[in-house]
C-alpha cells in the first residue's frame, strides 16, 4: 500500500511540480524569444518557480517528517515492549517474595494455633494431673516435640520454664478482660477513610 | 526583479518552516502483579467474650500476617514506581 500510495500521490505530485518547474524554466526562456509577452511570461515564470520551490519543499519536509515519525514510533514500541518486560520480571519477583511471606506466616499462624490447643487441652484434662509443662509439651505437634527432644539440658530448661509461665498465666488470668479486647478491635478498627475507597471518584 | 527574489526567498524558506510534533504516544505502563491492584484488607478482631491469652496471640499473630502482607504490596509499588520511573527517563528520543 505504501508504494502505491507514493507512486500515485507522492511520487505523481512531485512529478507535478518539477513539471512546473521546468514550466517555469520555459517561460523565462521564452519571454526573451516572445518579446510582445515578455512581462506577461517573466510575472507566470517568476509564479511558477515559486509555486514549484514551494510545494517541492513541503514535499521534501513531509518525507523527512513521515522518517521521523516511523522512528519515533519505533522508539515508543522498543521502550513499550522493553517496560513490559521489566514489569514482569518485577511481578515475578513479587510473587516469589509474597510466597516467602506465606512460609513464613503460615508457620507462625501454626506456631501460635498448636500453642492455643495444647495449652487448652492441657488445662482441660479431667484425669487429676496437674497440668505441667510436659503434658502441654505432649500436646504439641510431633515438629515441636522433636525440637525440643533435640535441645539440651539449659534449652530444655529454659524452654519448659516458659511454658510454666505461661501455664501459671492461663490459671491466674484465664480471661483476657474485656476493655482490653475492645481497644485492641478499636485500634483494628481505626482504618483510615481514604484507604477504603474502592473505586475512583467521579 | 530585486523584490521578486526576495519574495521567492521568503516563499522558499515559509515552505520548510512548518513546525509540527511528534503525534506518537506512550502509553501508561501496565501492572502485570494483579495483587498490587487489591486493597489491604481489614484488620481481624477478636470476636467472642470469654478470650483467652492464647486466643489474642492468635489474634495478634493474625494482625501482624496481615500488615506483612500489605507492607510487601507498598513495597512492590514503591520499586514498581522506582523502576517504571527510571525507565522512562532514561528513554529519550534520539533523533
Amino acid at each position: 500500500m505504501l508504494i502505491l500510495d507514493y507512486i500515485f500521490f507522492k511520487g505523481l505530485t512531485e512529478v507535478i511540480w518539477y513539471g512546473v518547474l521546468a514550466g517555469a524554466f520555459v517561460a523565462w526562456i521564452a519571454s526573451f524569444v516572445m518579446k510582445l509577452y515578455r512581462i506577461p511570461l517573466q510575472i507566470v515564470s517568476v509564479a511558477a518557480l515559486i509555486l514549484g520551490v514551494y510545494n517541492l519543499g513541503i514535499l521534501a519536509n513531509e518525507a523527512k517528517w513521515d522518517a521521523r515519525m516511523e522512528d519515533a514510533k519505533r522508539q515508543v514500541k522498543e521502550a513499550e515492549v522493553e517496560t513490559e518486560r521489566m514489569n514482569e520480571r518485577l511481578a515475578e519477583e513479587n510473587a516469589k517474595a509474597r510466597g516467602e511471606l506465606d512460609k513464613a506466616n503460615a508457620k507462625h499462624k501454626d506456631t501460635a494455633n498448636k500453642l492455643d490447643r495444647a495449652l487448652t487441652d492441657a488445662l482441660a484434662a479431667k484425669n487429676g494431673q496437674p497440668t505441667t509443662p510436659q503434658t502441654v509439651i505432649q500436646n504439641l505437634s510431633e515438629e515441636e516435640r522433636k525440637k525440643y527432644e533435640n535441645m539440651n539440658a539449659d534449652q530444655k530448661k529454659k524452654y519448659e520454664d516458659e511454658i510454666a509461665a505461661l501455664i501459671k498465666n492461663a490459671k491466674e488470668c484465664p480471661i483476657v478482660p474485656k476493655i482490653i479486647i475492645d481497644q485492641m478491635n478499636s485500634a483494628a478498627a481505626a482504618r483510615a477513610k481514604k484507604a477504603d475507597n474502592k473505586g475512583e471518584k467521579k | 526583479m530585486k523584490k521578486l527574489t526576495i519574495l521567492l526567498i521568503c516563499a522558499m524558506l515559509a515552505g520548510c518552516s512548518v513546525t509540527k510534533y511528534l503525534p506518537t504516544w506512550r502509553s501508561f505502563p501496565e501492572q502485570k502483579d494483579k495483587t498490587l491492584l487489591e486493597s489491604c484488607p481489614e484488620l481481624k478482631k477478636i470476636e467472642g467474650d470469654q478470650i483467652a491469652i492464647t486466643q489474642l496471640l492468635k489474634a495478634v499473630v493474625d494482625n501482624y500476617n496481615l500488615y506483612y502482607e500489605c507492607s510487601l504490596k507498598n513495597d512492590n509499588w514503591i520499586t514498581w514506581y522506582n523502576e517504571n520511573k527510571k525507565k522512562w527517563e532514561t528513554h529519550k528520543w534520539k533523533d
